[in-house]
């Protein structure tokens, strides 16, 4: 029978050691519990005894060198018939194979001095450490961080849409309460209010509105606000803008607008039209479908319409990309589809950078005329005023009209007047003739 | 949670001391089904009854048997079980703990009392690496079906070595069981489910609450652990208050009534196993949390509820938890210093307005 | 009544009769068995298949076989430190689940949950297996206060090291075992080293058992531990006077060949005195001792050896084999 002794592992944090000196030699007869050998552990110089007995037939490592646990440091031979250079080759490959890995655990059968080879059993695996689900997970920001508030408080808010910046806390240090949130949401509105508890009536608590003469009251920029007023800045500071205004007659356009929505599940705006037809006029107008960048203009083929969408606290431009190509349906999709992101705050990037040309509609508040900022580096945006009823005079007789104004706010550095007219003149024509907006 | 105020705290007349038991194991029949009970009456017929139901019971401590206890929560046990069940054991807290852990191994249902909690330090070894790993460390082999019960928190002008609430200090450790009853009617019925289950439980009693009174039912009944009992309903803060917290915790909410905060008032009766669905469940109505132990702050009872309010209802909190304890000093013995150490309901009062930003 | 000086002395041939030659080759097989069992299981601690503490019991075995056979497991209960693995075979527990709790198997005596410090026997009373020293001893005095309230004429059999008596949990024992005359039997297993430190830095007295019984109004036996038949002997005395109703405090005088742990190279002392204490090999003394009585002939000798190794051959297997516990047993057990 053939004895493997393994380098034994004299500390439970040894992984080598070094063979300091055998005490035995080839050729011994040795009992079980000789001391075979002394080795260094990480803590000190320790006995080795064998704990079986047989021949010293072989030893594989050298006195003074350093081993790996479980290398075969020596063979024992107990019968005359042991292969015993078989056992040789097989503890070199056993030694080799452990000299380029960690700590291997020995296969059982070595342990124990057997008759016949028993079944290798697996080596068993380090335990994989337990996990466990990390309630600490990092949680999706949430509205008010930056202000002082209580947990529950932003959550009512947020139900709300209170804008927490506008509220003053009357707890600790300023933080925000939910009794806060609950006057905010009872002064704000009747509806709001319908559900804020009696409490909420606490005199104490104010609700400021966002005033530049309340000079004690600081709200600090978000960082969206600090964006548009950064670019508006240097767009209507640095631009030679001009401007040209143009009276729309508008009674065809809310004809058509009025037949359209009769058409089953068909919802369609003034915007969608307005949009469809600008798109029409810059395929027209190439000039204006364009973006300046100091020593060039980009005129760009595609009418990829950028439309100003308030949020809340500020606005955003998403784009309607190749508005010409789609109709007046397709483009009322789009645009509620990425208004609705763009409140949500879920817009990707590519939805709102870039784009040839602006829209800023104000028509829903029916303001009567307003002119924007141009949104660089395109080179006009187009202001679009509410529809009034007016009297017109048609056929040299004043009847009952509506008008719309728009106006146009364009580049000088790219644009001239002549264009900008030229444009308006092909949008007005196409508004007063929506029936070309339905091809 | 169980019905609010099932057996009010406030019966309808006070045991007469000239003329009936104040201690021992029978109640004052009232005749309709109820009786009068301290808590000291109750945990001793709570004993009395499952004495008598389960002859491997036995009752050991110092001064349990011929004193009939140092508070006399065990008086009438020796006359009516006999020596042989009711034990007088030497000052020898190790050494009576690891008996009943060997004993509870072999068959027997062992109760030991403390004297007091303070006491149990000196039998920690028994109590932490024997009772309450004995289960889990023998692969479910050999559970320890034992109670160890007395009165923990502080005495009246006592002082440092005879003041310590322990509930935060074994129910650090998995295997333990921590009651802490503050009522007669929650006394009673732990003790019997106590009895009843296989486990090492700490029962931890309060000297100050043995003689609070309370109907409660002649018939049988058990309190199940992990189950906490609202004491006093409210909408503004809940008040989580542990054994003689939880009267300090009433009257507070009494004085908090006048100006306008309405407190609600939960006991967790166990501290491990602990409810904290029910605690959480309260929090989302209030919003508000402040909890009252006897414990010292660092690591209490509070500091856990805190932590797992935090995990399960943050989003609720309208303030941050707070917590009144003990404060962190030994138990000084000058009457004033005592009261300012202790969680009384000054303190309460002044952290649930805190905790209500008032 | 057996007599002392300061060992108690006995008549090996006069003993060995009366022990007879099936009883005493039982022994003599229960012996080898422990001894091989921790020989395999520092080899395997050694290559790493067994990990944490290993305290071996290699020289002491002659203590708790001859007092195992005076014993009745299904209503005497035996308890120890963490030296534990001999009295849980005594107690008749398989090698197998044994050596699987030491690989930290599923199949392990206790699950994987204790190793080598905690092993117990649930059908053959033994408490185990604790880890912290004089930790049982309370707790085996509380197995003798079952025996006697439950009236089953059990005893209860503490063994415990030299390093335990300073100990407040022996004191405390001796003296309620003392005061209700519990059939309690505490059995000083004196090593002559806790851990590092020799006794004679740790203990006042050098015949423990003899200095402190009588401070507690109890009878005391000493003997020389690495003899079985003396071992034998006094446990036939002690259990009878136990059963009786009166507790025993005993103390065997004895040696372990190996360290404290196997971690411990046991550098505190000579190798004159490991070499002394060598010859006096406890296992090899009762094999020379049957082979004189005409019980036991070399070859059979080596016919137990295969039959032993081949024993602990399965049990290594077995717990190789065996899988690891599954992860939801992390929580099992917590509460009954």
């Amino acid at each position: 029978m053939i004895i493997e002794q393994l380098m034994p592992a004299l500390s439970p944090t040894m992984t080598e050691g070094t063979l300091v000196a055998w005490r035995v030699k080839k050729g011994d007869v040795i009992k079980a519990g000789t001391v075979i050998a002394e080795i260094q552990t990480d803590k000190a110089v320790a006995d080795w005894d064998a704990a079986d007995g047989g021949t010293v037939v072989e030893i594989l490592i050298e006195a003074g060198s350093l081993a790996k646990v479980n290398m075969v440091a020596a063979i024992l031979s107990t019968k005359k018939d042991d292969d015993i250079p078989a056992a040789i080759a097989k503890a070199k490959a056993t030694n080799a194979k452990l000299a380029g890995s960690a700590v291997m655990a020995a296969p059982v059968s070595a342990l124990v001095s057997a008759p016949a080879a028993a079944a290798q059993p697996a080596v068993p695996s380090a335990p994989a450490l337990v996990s466990t689900p990390n309630a600490a997970a990092p949680r999706a920001e949430k509205p008010g961080r930056g202000v002082r508030i209580s947990p529950v408080a932003a959550k009512i808010a947020a139900a709300f849409a209170i804008d927490v910046r506008l509220v003053i806390g009357t707890g600790p240090d300023g933080r925000i309460v939910k009794a806060d949130i609950e006057a905010a949401a009872k002064s704000g509105s009747a509806k709001l209010g319908a559900s804020a508890s009696a409490k909420a009536e606490k005199p104490k608590l104010k609700v400021l509105r966002p005033d530049a003469s309340q000079a004690q009251t600081t709200v600090a920029l978000s960082p969206m606000r600090q964006i548009i007023g950064k670019r508006l800045l240097e767009s209507k500071t640095q631009i030679p803008h001009f401007y040209v205004t143009e009276t729309i007659e508008a009674s065809a356009l809310m004809m058509i607008r009025e037949q359209l929505n009769l058409l089953d599940g068909l919802k369609v705006t003034v915007n969608d039209l307005i949009v469809r037809a600008t798109a029409l006029a810059l395929r027209v107008h190439p000039k204006l479908s364009a973006t300046f960048h100091g020593d060039r203009v980009v005129q760009h083929d595609s009418s990829d319409i950028s439309v100003a969408v308030a949020i809340p606290d500020g606005l955003i431009t998403p784009i309607v990309a190749k508005a010409h190509t789609k109709s007046v349906r397709q483009i009322g999709d789009e645009v509620r589809s990425l208004a609705k992101k763009a409140v949500e705050g879920k817009l990707q990037p590519s939805e709102f950078q870039g784009g040839s040309f602006t829209i800023s509609n104000l028509g829903m508040f029916g303001i009567e005329a307003f002119a924007a900022i141009i949104n660089p580096p395109q080179v006009a945006i187009l202001a679009v005023a509410g529809i009034k009823d007016v009297p017109v005079v048609k056929n040299g007789q004043v009847v009952a009209g509506k008008t719309m104004q728009v106006t146009l706010s364009a580049d000088h550095r790219a644009v001239d007047g002549a264009d900008a007219a030229a444009f308006l003149k092909t949008l007005r024509e196409l508004l007063e003739a929506p029936a070309t907006l339905l091809g | 949670m169980s019905a609010p105020l099932a057996y009010p705290l406030k019966p309808r007349r006070e045991i007469d001391s000239q003329t009936e038991p104040i201690n021992g194991h029978k109640g004052i029949d009232l005749g309709d089904g109820m009786q009068l009970v301290s808590v000291r009456m109750a945990i001793c017929q709570a004993l009395f009854e499952e004495m008598t139901r389960d002859e491997t019971i036995y009752i050991m401590g110092e001064e349990v048997a011929q004193y009939n206890g140092a508070y006399k929560v065990t008086k009438g046990l020796l006359d009516h079980f006999g020596a042989k069940r009711v034990i007088d054991s030497p000052i020898t807290e190790s050494g009576f703990t690891g008996l009943a852990v060997g004993a509870a191994m072999t068959g027997l249902r062992p109760v030991i009392e403390f004297m007091s909690w303070n006491f149990s330090f000196v039998a920690f070894d028994q109590i932490i690496s024997n009772a309450s790993k004995m289960n889990y460390m023998t692969g479910g082999m050999f559970p320890i079906p034992l109670v160890m019960r007395g009165p923990s928190g502080a005495g009246p002008r006592v002082s440092s070595q005879h003041s310590h609430a322990v509930e935060a200090l074994f129910s650090h450790f998995p295997g333990l069981i921590v009651v802490s009853p503050s009522t007669p009617y929650d006394a009673k019925g732990l003790m019997k489910t106590a009895l009843r289950q296989n486990n090492p439980v700490c029962f931890l009693e309060n000297e100050l609450v043995y003689n609070l009174q309370q109907e409660i039912p002649t018939a049988e009944y058990l309190v199940p652990f992990g189950k906490a009992d609202l004491k006093r309903e409210g909408t503004d803060c809940t008040i989580v208050a542990i054994s003689r917290c939880v009267q300090w915790a009433l009257e507070a909410a009494d004085e908090l009534a006048k100006i306008g905060i309405s407190c609600e008032v939960l006991d967790p009766r166990t501290i491990k196993p602990l409810d904290i669905e029910s605690i959480a469940a309260s929090v989302r109505k209030t919003n508000r949390c402040v909890v009252v132990e006897e414990c010292y702050r660092t690591g209490g009872v509070g500091a856990e509820i805190a932590a797992q309010l935090m995990e399960l209802c943050f989003d609720d909190l309208d303030a941050p938890v707070g917590r009144v304890t003990t404060t962190e000093n030994p138990m000084p013995y000058a009457a004033n210093l005592e009261h300012e150490t202790l969680p009384k309901p000054h303190r309460i009062i002044a952290a649930v307005k805190t905790a209500c930003y008032r | 009544m057996l007599q002392a000086n300061p060992l108690v002395q006995i008549d090996p041939r006069a003993v060995r009769a009366e022990i007879g030659k099936d009883r005493l080759l039982t022994m003599y097989r229960k012996m080898l068995l422990i001894r091989r069992f921790e020989e395999r299981a520092e080899l395997a601690y050694k290559s790493k298949l067994i990990a944490g503490f290993l305290h071996l019991y290699i020289g002491q075995e002659a203590v708790a076989t001859g007092f195992f056979d005076h014993l009745d497991c299904s209503r005497d209960a035996t308890l120890t430190s963490y030296r534990c693995h001999a009295q849980a075979l005594l107690a008749g527990e398989d090698p197998k689940p044994l050596m699987a709790e030491l690989f930290g198997k599923s199949t392990g005596n206790v699950r994987g949950k204790g190793g080598s410090m905690h092993f117990f026997s649930k059908k053959g009373n033994m408490l185990g297996g604790h880890g912290i020293v004089g930790g049982q001893i309370p707790v085996g005095t509380g197995a003798a206060f079952s025996a006697k309230y439950k009236g089953t004429g059990g005893v209860s059999v503490t063994f415990l090291g030299d390093g335990a008596s300073p100990q407040g949990t022996f004191h405390e024992s001796l003296n309620m075992a003392s005061l209700w005359k519990l059939p309690a039997i505490y059995v000083i297993e004196n090593n002559k080293y806790g851990m590092g430190t020799a006794c004679t830095r740790a203990v006042s007295v050098e015949n423990i058992a003899a200095a402190k019984a009588s401070g507690y109004g109890m009878k005391s036996f000493t003997f020389d531990g690495l003899d079985l038949f003396s071992s034998w002997k006094v446990a036939q005395e002690v259990v009878a006077i136990a059963r009786l109703g009166e507790p025993v405090l005993v103390e065997a005088k004895t040696y372990r060949y190996r360290g404290h742990s196997v971690s411990d190279p046991a550098t505190y002392r000579t190798k004159e005195e490991l070499e002394h204490y060598k010859t006096l090999d406890p296992i090899e003394r009762i094999k020379l001792s049957l082979i004189d009585a005409g019980w036991l002939t070399e070859a059979g000798a080596e016919e137990i050896e295969e039959q032993i190794i081949g024993r602990i051959r399965e049990a290594l297997e077995f717990a190789a084999e065996s899988p690891e516990p599954p992860l939801s047993d992390l929580y099992t057990h917590v509460y009954a």
